[in-house]
């Protein structure tokens, strides 16, 4: 030992700290982890998150409270379905952010030097946009009920959710699924930020809007047309089944690319 | 620690990357040199698992970088300095890869002080100068202590000060019986840096060396008080002469050779030394076409 040397060996054999640490694969919660604080990243990733409560709760308001006809529970929940695609686009926004910024920016190249399965990155965001996907669809299932109840009342109509809560918070569920879904696969497709949010804010409500007017055509691409099935608002079973398969189809070959993508 | 054998890529049917392969000893800085376009980054992506070989292999240690589960604290790897989030803090960034590569936090601040990016950690990348955000892209290799670096063009867009630093760095790394492989077109840094060079030209590599005995001419410099004796004296004893900077004669023989002509002519002499091909020479002779 030298006297004040102090620098310290930088390697050490094969099977020395090294190989020890570098053989020992990180956790997967350390991913969900990076991808959570990406999430809330950038000071307009937060002002965003920030916004999101007070954007759905005032759609929400604005799309129960004004109602007229709710005689019928399908008329109690059709709200529901637009309040989620058109009250989360602040949400998803960010999720938009967080996936096709990634690639925009090729941030994604230091995260593969360090963890380079991309299986297991794309799991990482999956889990992220899981646990939004649940606090989504809770926020909605517990305001909803509340203000449609009000709205209801307001009408003199009975309240017909209450009753059928599982229901609700079925449809809450797999409409917010969806749209974060599609979300997800325009991201992937598009890893451009602003095209990706672009492609994503024109071609939701559109088809939406589309799907409300022609609804035997524009349902067979609808993404939510499963919820809006689930809902008792579906157009038959041949919609469901073929925008559920062209979304699937269109999420499959997302994945594909994500996989061969050179990352910088 | 890093062996790349038969690496080959082709992009729409042109090959860029063509049978490329080497092997790096702990305890050296290696330099792989070439001009924009030779196939520098697209290899040295394939050794880290970013691209796909078309054929070949690169290992690290005896995996491919990407066999290793946390492959981070074998190699750390710095490929594009522009491939960072610019809304995130430099802080933050390397928070993050901290993170996954499973190394306390408190590092990446050592990481940034060492790099000189202390005051700026909280600052957003976007607001960084090229410069720093090569600091912090080497500060991001560093996170771990790997025992091997990878880096693509790390001094590009440094200045003076910070050039130095991060060759200090380098030695430094490889002194301690580190590994370094960093591609690079600035020739004069290479030259105070590297112990060996790698020059790939139209995807191949086209040298591979000690730098000394690469740019060693087969050509002697020499000066005298009398450079017309001097001249005529090689002449007679069959060497050819050509002038040379600085008021010194090329003789095209080796410094031997030379050395008994003036001798046995009786000319004092005030030079004679082996002439040094500059790197730049050197360079542009193996990659402007022709192959070694």
């Amino acid at each position: 030992m030298i006297p004040g040397h102090v620098a310290p060996p930088v390697v050490a054999p094969a099977g020395g700290p090294w190989a020890a640490r570098a053989a020992e694969r990180s956790p997967f919660w350390r991913l969900v982890a990076v991808e959570l604080r990406k999430l809330v990243g950038t000071r307009s990733d937060k002002l965003v998150l920030v916004f999101a409560p007070v954007f759905l709760i005032g759609l929400m308001v604005l799309f129960t409270l004004p109602q007229t006809n709710l005689a019928s529970a399908g008329k109690q929940i059709g709200p529901l379905l637009i309040v989620v695609q058109l009250g989360l686009l602040l949400v998803f926004a960010t999720v938009i952010k967080l996936v096709a910024g990634e690639w925009q920016y090729k941030s994604v190249q230091p995260t593969l030097l360090v963890q380079p399965s991309r299986v297991r990155y794309f799991l990482a965001q999956g889990t992220v946009l899981a646990i939004v996907w649940l606090a989504c669809s809770l926020f909605t299932f517990v305001l909803y009920p509340l203000l449609i109840r009000t709205a209801a009342n307001g009408n003199s109509h009975n309240y017909l959710l209450g009753m059928r809560l599982g229901w609700v918070l079925g449809v809450a569920m797999l409409a917010t699924a969806l749209v974060l879904l599609t979300a997800l696969i325009v991201s992937l497709l598009v890893p451009n930020t602003g095209g990706a949010l672009t492609v994503f804010f024109i071609v939701v409500p559109i088809l939406m809007l589309a799907r409300m007017a022609l609804p035997e055509v524009f349902g067979l691409i609808y993404p939510l047309e499963a919820a809006w099935h689930l809902a008792g608002l579906g157009t038959g079973w041949v919609q469901t089944a073929c925008s559920l398969a062209l979304w699937l189809a269109l999420l499959a070959f997302s994945l594909f690319r994500l996989q061969r993508r050179d990352a910088g | 620690m890093l062996t790349a054998w038969g690496l080959t890529k082709a992009y729409e049917g042109r090959t860029v990357v063509d049978q490329v392969g080497f092997e790096l000893q702990p305890g050296t800085v290696t330099a792989f040199l070439g001009p924009n376009g030779a196939g520098k980054s697209t290899t040295l992506r394939m050794i880290t698992g970013l691209t796909r070989p078309d054929r070949g292999q690169a290992t690290v240690a005896g995996r491919p970088f990407t066999a290793w589960p946390n492959p981070a604290h074998v190699a750390g790897v710095l490929l594009d300095a522009a491939a960072v989030h610019p809304g995130r803090s430099g802080r933050g960034h390397l928070r993050m890869a901290a993170t996954l590569a499973g190394v306390p936090a408190r590092r990446a601040d050592e990481v940034l002080e060492v790099l000189g990016l202390a005051d700026a950690a909280t600052r957003k990348i976007g607001k960084y100068s090229l410069g720093m955000r090569q600091r912090l892209g080497i500060a991001h290799a560093l996170l771990t202590n790997p025992p091997l670096l990878v880096l693509d063009e790390p001094i590009n867009g440094l200045d003076p000060e910070g050039i130095r630093a991060v060759r200090t760095l380098l030695r430094g790394h490889a002194s301690r019986g580190g590994t370094v492989l960093l591609s690079s077109h600035v020739l004069s840094e290479v030259d105070q840096t590297a112990d060996r060079v790698l020059v790939i030209g139209n995807g191949r590599i086209v040298a591979d060396g000690p730098l000394a005995s690469l740019t060693t001419s087969s050509r002697s410099l020499v000066r005298a008080k009398d450079m017309n004796r001097l001249a005529g004296a090689l002449q007679r004893g069959g060497v050819a002469i050509q002038p040379a900077p600085d008021g010194y004669i090329a003789a095209h023989a080796p410094v031997e050779r030379v050395s008994d002509v003036t001798f046995a002519a009786g000319i004092p002499l005030l030079g004679l030394r082996e002439e040094q091909m500059s790197l730049e020479d050197l360079f542009f002779r193996l990659t402007s076409g022709g192959r070694a």
